[in-house]
């Protein structure tokens, strides 16, 4: 032993295990995603609606699946759903037939709910004038959401939906109480061989880490493209030449790191 | 005006002599207050015509019912021929004939001056991008704002971006300008460059109507003026005898209070 709580000869040894678990969290966080935010669209539409029988049934949809626990929810849907005999013997049960599928399930609608209350907060962020300004211009209504409404939407929402987006990932790890392999699992599994405490929880925490900051260089790549708009623009007059790097320069990242 | 013989639905071929714009007994309710009430007025083709008022008077309504931002509760509009009724096609072709300015601009912060000018006619008239760029940068002369093309909004000073969102409605080649208090939001050394380039607008023939309080800019341009006061038309006169002779107790008030 080193003295430190960290085994490196079993971090070695089991990283590629690890990196397979991280395989699955990354589908497990990617596919919800992607599904949740389109899911997010029609009952966010329904949600803003001026008519109650629409309004009604997403609002509801909204306040059940924030409110419901996650593990609950996952539970429901992998033990609950494989009672009813008429789910299992549908075409459905292709879905909630595997524990991979009752995930994806759960965590879509989950995901799809608090992503309906993000859309919803940058929709009604996006100034009235400029809406009235395009209506006078004679664009369609459908044309002011695409090319007005979302663009603005999307910028005012971004900081919101990165929130949203890493403690999902974080989140996923509950999907190992039904037996999926994800990240979490796979780190557990190796404690219960090993008995040592510290290794693969670390490793696995690293490895999160690493999924999480990679997601959020995305964002803010995203965004300060998304941002362009509000940059001052380097006029050639004034444009600095770029300074070497230095440990001023390093000093100053690590402060912006703080 | 000889009541009108056209069905409804009939397709708008405007008379030679009907005016550009009729409003005729409008209404608009807010509640129970009456932000409109039974507004009667005529705007010739290519007149100018400018509308004043202390606030809360109901010219912002007035001028946005025309384009149907607001919804007029009772009487009758007809702009460019086209009779506007509660069916979302009517106001559609409306708009197509009427550029608006705002008091806030309003121009989309995620474009720049160029795009701001071409979205409308790319998305309304299926312009190419290359044609929309043209036009855009045409009329971008127009208010002298072709080197500034290419910025965002959030660069560009009070001005220059009204002057941009006069160059965005020129872009749909409208037969009818609104402005909505065009010059209030605007730092003073700013106005008249905005009042000029409107100026130089109503030379062209198009019509107006414009919502200002600057009088100095109503007497040169507006070929008639128009008083109102709680939701009605309470005096309207050519420019001159408007200011010089005002008839009513309430335009002398006015008129007292902005022009001291």
């Amino acid at each position: 032993m080193s003295g430190l709580p960290i085994d490196f000869d079993l971090a070695w040894r089991s990283l590629p295990e690890l990196l397979a678990g991280l395989q699955v969290t990354v589908l497990i966080t990617v596919l919800p995603l992607l599904f949740g935010l389109a899911l997010a669209f029609p009952i966010c539409f329904a949600r803003m609606s001026a008519r109650r029988w629409l309004s009604l049934p997403a609002e509801l949809f909204v306040v059940f699946f924030r409110g419901a626990p996650l593990l609950i929810l996952l539970y429901v849907v992998y033990y609950g759903f494989g009672q009813i005999a008429l789910l299992r013997e549908g075409p459905l049960w292709l879905l909630f037939g595997s524990p991979f599928g009752c995930a994806i399930v759960a965590l879509t609608f989950n995901h799809a709910a608090y992503m309906t209350e993000v859309l919803r907060g940058s929709l009604l962020a996006v100034p009235g004038g400029i809406v009235e300004a395009s209506e006078a211009l004679g664009i369609s209504r459908r044309h002011i959401f695409i090319w007005v409404k979302m663009p603005l939407a999307i910028r005012y929402g971004l900081k919101a939906y990165q929130n949203e987006v890493v403690s999902f990932v974080k989140g996923t790890a509950i999907v190992s109480v039904v037996t999926i392999t994800d990240l979490t699992a796979v780190a557990n599994g190796i404690f219960e061989q090993t008995y040592d405490p510290f290794t693969p929880i670390l490793c696995a925490a690293a490895l999160y880490w690493a999924f999480i900051n990679l997601l959020r260089i995305g964002f803010e790549l995203w965004g300060r493209w998304l941002g362009r708009h509000q940059r001052e623009e380097a006029s050639p007059l004034t444009a600095e030449a770029p300074r070497r790097f230095g440990l001023r320069r390093l000093s100053s990242l690590a402060k912006a790191m703080l | 005006m000889t009541p009108s013989t056209e069905t409804p639905g009939a397709a708008p071929v405007p008379e030679a002599d009907e005016p550009a714009i009729g409003l005729y007994g409008v209404v608009k309710l807010y509640g129970s207050h009456r932000a409109l009430d039974g507004v009667d007025l005529e705007v010739r083709r290519g007149e100018k015509v400018v509308i004043c008022g202390p606030s809360g008077s109901g010219k912002s309504t007035l001028i946005r019912t025309i384009n149907g931002l607001e919804r007029h509760d009772g009487g009758r509009i007809r702009v460019n021929g086209i009779e506007l009724t509660a069916e979302e096609g009517t106001v559609q072709d409306i708009r197509q004939e009427v550029g608006m300015v705002f008091q806030h601009f309003n121009l989309f912060p995620h474009l720049t001056a160029l795009e701001n000018c071409m979205l409308a006619p790319r998305l309304n008239r299926g312009l190419g991008k290359e044609q929309a760029a043209r036009l855009a940068m045409r009329h971008l002369e127009r208010v002298h704002l072709a080197d500034h093309a290419g910025k965002y909004p959030a660069r560009l000073s009070g001005g220059q971006q009204q002057r941009v969102a006069i160059a965005r409605a020129l872009c749909m080649e409208p037969r009818i300008l609104l402005f909505d208090e065009p010059t209030s939001a605007l730092d003073p050394e700013m106005v008249n460059e905005v009042l000029g380039v409107i100026e130089e607008l109503a030379a062209t023939g198009v019509t107006m109507v414009c919502v200002t309080h600057e009088m100095g800019f109503a007497r040169r341009v507006a070929d008639r003026c128009v008083f109102m006061d709680r939701g009605m038309i309470v005096e309207q006169g050519p420019a001159y005898d408007f200011f010089a002779q005002p008839r009513s107790e309430r335009l002398r008030g006015f008129l007292a209070q902005i022009l001291r």
